[in-house]
């Protein structure tokens, strides 16, 4: 089969840490440091929300994390568009590690913000449009991974996932958009221009360096995090890949 | 030598609605589930004459798209028990036409159960759903799901899972028009002013539309040796 | 102010749990895959 195949004695012999490309390193240790400085700045360096307490520092983790699952779907939107065209495994990893990543992070966005309604709107859900989709959003990467599952065929299993994670951006895409199209929601408007809500409850008003901190997290958890998580995802996908080469080696002879 | 585009969508077209005038099958499971649907609905949610108001295009959608899924099912998998997918790929046809063709197919039937149920549900729930505007949120919406159906279908029937997968990716996907749906439905059965709900039928074309070229273009891939 | 920081750490909590949970989760797979990889090596070797 491919060079992922191929079994390397050299690879063989180191594992764990050591067998990681040196940028994965170096990447995996930047991402731990800025994640503690963003939950560092979160905590300490913004300054206390007068309406809502201290619940109101969870909001640097619910968006950012909201913004790291849109990255890493928009990987499994380029994967899946990358497979179909070149047919190259390596792509269908990259879109599978973006989907397993961005589900994960989809619910932890999920769950602090429902930590966050509880002492603020008094109820950890509600029917709310942008509550619903972004439902809706981690269900659609659940279906995906359980596609996946239910196809036994390797190739026929990456061309229909790849089809799938292209349309499934649109859930995405309609969560983004819904509290523009929904006025009646009460969740927040946090991004771009909005008309003020007056529906919202909870919407805050931002001092400079709440502004700052929101920045910050959103940054580290849009581009470190999901490309450190997807990497060790596709490297387990590629160990994978080879352990199912080794099973069809043996059964042939 | 290619069959012509049009000709070849026709002729699957023609296929599908002879094999369904002669077994009846897919109209018939279709409707009955629809009537059966309407009447658990009504007892579930013990509609008075002010649930009803709100609650009945909730009740019209869902049973359309449910419907619609048993209709997929069906005809996706008798293509592909009968071996039809394969022979459909050694006849020199465009893949897009065959898209085609088992979408307007599957189209038609959705379509079909949903014009059934509106004067059902008129007699059943007094209210009055044949209204123009309506049977056009009937036609965009049916489309939309129709679209994604034939699409998700054709990919389910081949897999382990099959006919009990098919929900599961594709309700997510249809939402947003379920969504807008839902929503221009029930605005104009409360008699609001138009201008208060047009963006939906607007949001609905424009997903329509989206899901259209989308999957017209994702079909080639469906269909592969 | 109303005081709300039993929810923060619970969010706090709930945040690293999730994280562990995938990161976790990769691990165990990965150890899975190079005990398998290691018993196919020697099956492979086994059969020449």
């Amino acid at each position: 089969m491919s060079v992922i195949a191929s079994s390397n004695p050299n690879q063989n012999a180191r594992s764990g840490i050591a067998a990681w490309p040196p940028l994965l390193r170096i990447l995996t240790l930047a991402t731990i440091i800025a994640v503690a400085f963003g939950l560092y700045l979160g905590l300490f360096y913004a300054g206390t929300d007068i309406d809502q307490g201290q619940v109101q520092r969870i909001f640097y983790v619910h968006l950012a994390a909201f913004t790291g699952a849109f990255i890493a779907f928009c990987g499994t939107v380029i994967g899946g568009v990358q497979y179909l065209r070149t047919r190259n495994v390596q792509w269908d990893s990259i879109a599978l590690a973006g989907a397993e990543v961005g589900l994960a992070l989809s619910v932890l966005n999920l769950v602090t913000g429902m930590i966050w309604a509880r002492p603020i709107w008094n109820t950890w859900w509600t029917w709310d449009p942008r509550l619903t989709s972004a439902a809706i959003m981690c269900l659609t990467y659940a279906a995906y991974l359980m596609l996946r599952t239910g196809i036994e065929n390797a190739e026929q299993r990456r061309r229909f996932a790849s089809i799938y994670g292209i349309l499934a951006i649109t859930t995405v895409i309609l969560t983004l958009v819904i509290t523009r199209i929904r006025p009646d929601t009460i969740h927040p408007v946090v991004i771009g221009p909005s008309v003020q809500n007056p529906n919202a409850e909870g919407a805050f008003e931002f001092s400079e360096r709440m502004g700052m901190t929101i920045g910050i997290n959103s940054t580290i958890w849009s581009t470190l995090v999901p490309v450190t998580l997807m990497w060790h995802r596709v490297r387990l996908q590629n160990l994978a890949e080879r352990v199912n080469a080794l099973k069809a080696e043996i059964l042939n002879k | 030598m290619n069959t012509p585009f049009i000709q070849a969508v026709l002729a699957i077209l023609r296929k599908d609605l002879r094999t369904e005038l002669r077994s009846r099958e897919l109209i018939s499971s279709m409707g009955l589930f629809s009537l059966l649907s309407i009447l658990i609905f009504s007892f579930a949610l013990e509609l008075d004459r002010v649930a009803r108001q709100e609650a009945i295009s909730g009740v019209l959608w869902v049973t359309v798209v449910f419907a619609s899924i048993l209709g997929l099912n069906r005809s996706l998998a008798m293509e592909r028990d009968q071996g039809n997918l394969d022979a459909m790929l050694l006849a020199p046809i465009n893949r897009a036409a065959i898209f085609l063709g088992k979408l307007i197919g599957n189209y038609l039937f959705a379509l079909a159960v949903g014009l059934l149920l509106l004067p059902v549900m008129t007699v059943l729930f007094n209210m009055p759903l044949f209204q123009p505007w309506l049977i056009l949120i009937l036609f965009l919406g049916t489309l939309g799901f129709s679209t994604v159906g034939t699409l998700l279908a054709t990919m389910t029937v081949q897999t382990r899972a099959r006919e009990s997968l098919l929900p599961i990716v594709m309700l997510p996907i249809a939402l947003p028009v379920l969504l807008a749906s839902v929503h221009a439905s029930t605005n104009i059965l409360t008699n609001a002013p138009i201008d208060d709900w047009i963006a939906w039928p607007q949001i609905l074309v424009v997903v329509d539309v989206i899901y259209l070229i989308l999957c017209f273009l994702l079909f080639e891939f469906v269909i592969e040796d | 102010m109303p005081d709300t920081q039993a929810y923060l750490i619970l969010g706090l909590a709930v945040t690293f749990a999730i994280m562990a949970l995938l990161i976790g989760s990769m691990v165990i797979r990965h150890r899975n895959l190079l005990k398998d990889i290691e018993l196919l090596e020697q099956l492979k070797d086994d059969n020449n």
